[in-house]
Order: structure tokens, then C-alpha cells, then sequence
């Protein structure tokens, strides 16, 4: 037994002086210990596991803020429910926000002169359109509550003359009579020629525009007019309001010689944009004082 | 000392010190935890045999070196627990013959000395090696007032572990021929 203790004893210096020189080693060269540390991972790992458990129910590791509710399958559908929810919600959200930026860029494109005779303006939605005819009167979401008066002007992307109001008009309604409805009879504008933009209107041709009730409108002008297609053609009526003057009513579509008539020409008026196509517009509200506002108000009644 | 005795407690603290950590952690003062296994390190260096006690330092040194860690890391590093146990050992041994051994507050302030002593040791070696290339820094300062801090602890946790290993001092067949106080 002595003889062990001295060995022992002898043992230890170097067994130090090793672990000294191992503790210096380079990382490169301690590969080795996994070894030892795995199998001393191997041995503890069960009892390990029991102590980790038994300090768990000693001091149980805290838990984050909300984590404390019982994760069952309801709490799970629950929260499913509420996450479809939340995605319907926010398409709605969407939806309502590119129908908001519509709205607004159809304001933008209304030029700020022909502002000066308008009081207000209004987006309204189109929530019901005539059943049998494409140029039939729609209803708007809009009405005498929000400032809509017999005769206030429609206008779609700014400046495209879409209709007006006709009496029809209720607290939070009203009834628009689109241009191109048989009903408004004859409508008198200006020739813009394509080539001449900056013609003033008061030399540019007047034609007298009378819808077809097919969408278009047709007229035939003295045939020495210098009228072409693609010409703009702008509102200059004075049973319109004064915020409906200039606008644009269409376009020329073509230009015929009248084979009964050879001094006059037919030419087809085409608008840019039908009422049966888009899904609002805009309305000028103006004041009620002024001049000829809405006197040609209504004057189709309900064409449909 | 009767080593399988001495083996068993080893396993016993090592795991206790690596799986209920987390139960005597301060969260609050730098997550420090208390070393247990000093403790038992102490308690044999303060009644084994002078070989026999560094032989123990050394052997639960190495086991705290080998201990599974959170991460794999490629290495084990044997030797800041190995030769710092090992030099606390030894300051223990030149000052147990001054002290009452079997008061459990011995335990405690043996601990703490201890530990300061391996403290330093652990520190000097890994700061060492924290100048080999491609080594990361090490904040050797901060990292030594932290096992200050955990060293204090330890003395404090040692003074109920120290009652409970003096109730089984007759297991452990310490057979010194120093005179106990």
C-alpha cells in the first residue's frame, strides 16, 4: 500500500505537468477530448435529464408575456378563425384603398380653371344601371344631402363629359342621364381639329351633336367644315353648366359624305369613355346661384 | 479516503452543478451559479491525504473540463478547472491546520479562497491563450470579477453543503494524521 501512495505521489507532478502542457496546446491538437467529454456526456446524460426535470419544477424557467393559455385544438381553431378574419379584413382594407386612389385620381385629372365655376367635388359610385339600354340613366350613390342638384354635372377622368343629374334626385340619391341617351336630343359643341390643339374654340367648326342612342353621336355639317377624324369634340351648350363647358364629348369617328345631301357630311362622334363602362364618376357640384346652371337639368327625364 | 465514496459524491455534484444550475442561478448579478463541485473539492482537501486531495482537485477538474456544454464546441480545453481545482487544493492544504475543519462556515470560507485561487489560475491560462492566432479576445477583467462573484456565492451555498458532508464524514475513511479541530 506505501508503495502505491509513493507512486501516487510520484504520478501526480506529471500528471499536472501533462494537463499543464495539454492546457496550452492549440485547439488544433485537442480534437481528441470529444472523446472523454462524450463519454462522460453519455454517463450523466440520464441523471442529467432527471436533475433539468427536478429544477424545472423547482424554478421553472419563466415563460414569455401571452404563453400562458392552454394550447388545445379550440385555442387553436379560435386562433385560426381570428387569422382568416384578419386576412378578410384587410382585403377589405385593400380594396378600399385602390377604390380610394381611384377616386382621387379622377379628381387629379380635373384641370384647375374649370374648378372656378365648381363648388364641390364628389366621387359616386354607380349602383344601378338601366336594365335594357347601354346609354340608359344610371342611379349614384349620391344625393340631395351631399349637394347633388338637379342638372349637376358627371365627368369621368377629369374632363370627359359622362351626363348630368335629372330631377330624380333623392336624399342619398340620384339619377344620372348619361350623354349619349337619346333623351338629350341635341347637344352643341366645337370641332377641335387634332392638327390644331390650340385653335380657340370660339373659330373652331360648331357641329350639333344628336345621340343615336347606340353610344354615339352623329351630325351633318356643312360639308366645306374643316372636320376630320380624330378630331376632339368639346362641349360648348349654354343649357349646360358652366362647369360642363369645354369638356370633352368625344371624338370624331368618321366623316361620310351625305349621298342625299352632297353639301353636308356625317360625321360619328364617339366618346372616349361610355357610362356603361366605368363604375363612378365624378360630379361638379356648383352653387346654386349660379347663372345657367340648372336650367337644361333633367331635361331627358329618366331616358332609359 | 475511500474513493468509490469519494466517486459517487463526484457524480453526484457534477450532475447536480450541470442540471440544477439553472435552479440557484442569480439572474440578476451576471446569471452567476454556485460551483458545488468546489465545494466537495474543499471538503476533501480539508481531511484527505495531501496526495490523495490533489488527486481529487485534479479528477473533478477534469470532469468540470469534459462537461457537456450548450453548444458542440470542437475542443475540450483540459486544464482551467484541472489545474486551477489543483492550485486551490493546494492553498487549501497550507491553511487547513489553522482552521476549525468541521465547522461547515469553514467549509464556506475555504471555498471562497479556493475558488479565488483557481480564479486566477483559469483566468491566466485563458487569457494566454486568447493571444493564439486566430483566437478571439478574452476579457480577462471582467470575467475574473465574475468568478469572484461566483466564488462569494459558492462560500455562501457552501455552509449547507458543508453540514451535509460533515453528516457523512464516517463514510468517507479519512485516515489523516493531522490533529483535527
Amino acid at each position: 500500500m506505501p508503495r502505491l501512495q509513493i507512486t501516487s505521489a510520484r504520478a501526480l507532478p506529471v500528471t499536472l505537468l501533462l494537463t499543464f502542457v495539454i492546457a496550452f496546446l492549440p485547439g488544433q491538437a485537442l480534437g481528441w477530448t470529444r472523446l472523454p467529454a462524450e463519454l462522460m456526456r453519455l454517463v450523466m446524460g440520464p441523471f442529467g435529464s432527471l436533475g433539468v426535470s427536478a429544477g424545472q419544477v423547482i424554478r421553472p424557467t419563466p415563460k414569455p408575456p401571452g404563453s400562458n393559455q392552454v394550447i388545445d385544438d379550440e385555442f387553436v381553431r379560435h386562433l385560426q378563425e381570428e387569422r382568416d378574419n384578419f386576412e378578410r379584413l384587410y382585403l377589405l382594407e385593400q380594396s378600399r384603398v385602390d377604390n380610394l386612389q381611384g377616386q382621387l385620381e379622377q379628381i387629379q385629372k380635373i384641370p384647375l380653371e374649370s374648378l372656378a365655376a365648381t363648388k364641390a367635388l364628389l366621387t359616386a359610385n354607380i349602383v344601378l344601371r338601366s336594365p335594357t339600354a347601354g346609354s340608359g340613366s344610371v342611379v349614384l350613390n349620391r344625393g340631395a344631402n351631399h349637394g347633388v342638384q338637379p342638372g349637376t354635372v358627371a365627368v369621368y377622368n377629369g374632363v370627359h363629359l359622362m351626363g348630368r343629374v335629372t330631377d330624380d334626385v333623392s336624399g342619398v340619391q340620384c339619377t344620372l342621364l348619361p350623354l349619349t341617351n337619346k333623351a338629350n336630343r341635341l347637344i352643341e359643341c366645337r370641332v377641335i381639329p387634332k392638327d390644331r390643339p390650340d385653335l380657340r374654340p370660339s373659330e373652331a367648326p360648331r357641329v350639333g351633336l344628336v345621340p343615336t342612342g347606340e353610344g354615339v353621336f352623329t351630325d351633318q355639317p356643312n360639308a366645306a367644315e374643316p372636320i376630320a377624324v380624330g378630331d376632339t369634340v368639346r362641349l360648348d351648350d349654354t343649357s349646360w353648366p358652366t362647369s360642363a363647358q369645354k369638356m370633352i364629348v368625344g371624338v370624331v369617328e368618321s366623316v361620310e359624305v351625305n349621298d342625299l345631301d352632297p353639301l353636308r357630311k356625317v360625321i360619328v362622334v364617339r366618346p372616349a369613355y361610355q357610362v356603361s363602362q366605368v363604375t363612378q364618376v365624378v360630379l361638379r357640384i356648383e352653387e346654386l346661384d349660379n347663372g345657367n346652371g340648372a336650367e337644361g337639368g333633367g331635361s331627358g327625364g329618366n331616358g332609359s | 479516503m475511500r474513493w468509490p465514496v469519494f466517486a459517487i459524491f463526484a457524480f453526484v455534484l457534477v450532475v447536480m452543478q450541470l442540471s440544477l444550475r439553472n435552479v440557484l442561478t442569480l439572474q440578476s448579478l451576471k446569471q452567476i451559479s454556485p460551483d458545488l463541485v468546489a465545494c466537495l473539492a474543499v471538503f476533501v482537501c480539508l481531511f484527505a491525504h495531501r496526495t490523495s486531495a490533489l488527486w481529487a482537485c485534479w479528477a473533478l477538474g477534469v470532469a468540470m473540463d469534459l462537461a457537456p456544454t450548450d453548444d458542440d464546441p470542437s475542443y475540450f480545453l483540459i486544464g482551467p478547472h484541472a489545474l486551477g481545482y489543483v492550485f486551490g487544493g493546494f492553498l487549501v492544504l497550507q491553511i487547513r491546520t489553522m482552521v476549525f475543519r468541521r465547522k461547515a462556515i469553514t467549509i464556506g470560507f475555504m471555498t471562497v479562497v479556493f475558488l479565488l485561487a483557481a480564479s486566477i489560475l483559469a483566468v491566466f491560462l485563458l487569457a494566454v491563450r486568447s493571444w493564439y492566432p486566430e483566437a478571439q479576445g478574452y476579457p480577462a477583467l471582467s470575467e475574473f470579477w465574475r468568478r469572484v462573484l461566483i466564488a462569494v456565492y459558492s462560500g455562501v451555498m457552501a455552509i449547507p453543503l458543508g453540514m451535509l458532508l460533515n453528516s457523512t464524514m464516517t463514510l468517507w475513511g479519512f485516515q489523516s494524521n493531522v490533529s483535527r479541530r
